[in-house]
């Protein structure tokens, strides 16, 4: 069952590891950014952040 | 500091061991290059199973304890298995096109129960989102996450079971270490990306975590904000 053809050689099996390694790559640096998000939004203090009981603001004014 | 330290380790170990396996290890005999597949195509399912089976343990815990902690490791465990279950899914379509003719069959047992396992845990994050308030969206999760986690050994025991085109377990058995016996190149490739993959598991994992620890925080630092105004909202109750 063994296919000699092109989609059996190297270029095809370093494809492969290119899908898995990249789509990794990029939950791991979507995870880092989140992380740093998440850090900097806790570490800004309680009262510099809008509370939900608060008006909105009019920006026209 | 760790944390960096280990994810440099992680990046380090991953570039190392994919080298080998794609340009330091023979091809094989009868699969040609597409067997450096597997290297990948185990290390990620093991450790899609192990993820499963660290977010049933979390969320035992949290049905028993009630502890947030649970929750996160639970919700890491069940992310990051869904992409290396992922992973192990296109790297066996891959590997499966050069050596079965096809890239998928779904009268495989492994297949089919491999594609059940993603679906479930998909399920599991997607009914998460169902609810904001964070103690109820756990112990729904918890469950979903419990019940899931059957489908584990059936994925791994499906190729003793049930007759189908993926081979015998690789792992596990007794009188090999892989099954069927492999040259010492071949297990040394494997065992390299294992370990690897396995770093950058922990990293993951470690970091997820503290996400969902921060995002939880947040939540609950956001309700109590909320309070006042609800309370202001609410009509005094009549004498």
């Amino acid at each position: 069952m063994i296919d000699p053809g092109a989609i059996g050689d190297l270029a095809f099996v370093v494809a492969a590891y290119a899908v898995i390694l990249g789509g990794t790559g990029l939950y791991a640096l979507t995870l880092a950014r989140r992380l740093r998000g998440a850090r900097q939004a806790t570490s800004t203090p309680a009262s510099a952040q809008p509370r939900p009981s608060d008006p909105p603001i009019d920006h026209r004014a | 500091m760790a944390t960096r330290v280990l994810g440099i380790g992680a990046l380090v170990a991953v570039a190392g061991a994919t080298a080998f396996a794609l340009f330091g290890v023979p091809a094989d005999l009868n699969q040609g290059e597409a067997q450096r597949i597997m290297y990948i195509h185990v290390a990620s399912a093991w450790l899609a199973y192990l993820s499963f089976g660290v977010t049933a343990a979390a969320s035992v815990w949290w049905l028993v304890r009630h502890h947030p902690r649970a929750d996160a490791v639970a919700l890491a465990g069940a992310e990051v298995g869904v992409l290396f279950t992922a992973a192990t899914i296109w790297a066996g379509m891959m590997w499966g096109r050069p050596v079965w003719g096809t890239y998928w069959q779904w009268e495989d047992p492994r297949l089919t129960t491999t594609a059940l396992l993603l679906a479930l845990y998909v399920g599991y994050l997607l009914i998460r989102r169902l609810t904001d308030e964070p103690a109820r969206r756990a112990t729904r999760a918890a469950v979903v996450g419990i019940v899931a986690a059957i489908d584990i050994p059936i994925v791994h025991f499906s190729v003793v079971w049930w007759r189908g085109l993926h081979q015998g377990p690789t792992f596990m058995s007794p009188d090999t270490i892989l099954n069927p016996p492999a040259p010492g190149q071949f297990v040394a490739a494997l065992l390299l990306m294992l370990g690897a993959f396995s770093l950058a598991w922990l990293w993951m994992m470690v970091n997820r975590y503290r996400l969902a620890r921060l995002d939880w925080e947040a939540e609950e630092s956001a309700r109590r904000r909320r309070l006042p105004g609800l309370a202001a909202a609410v009509p005094a109750p009549r004498p």
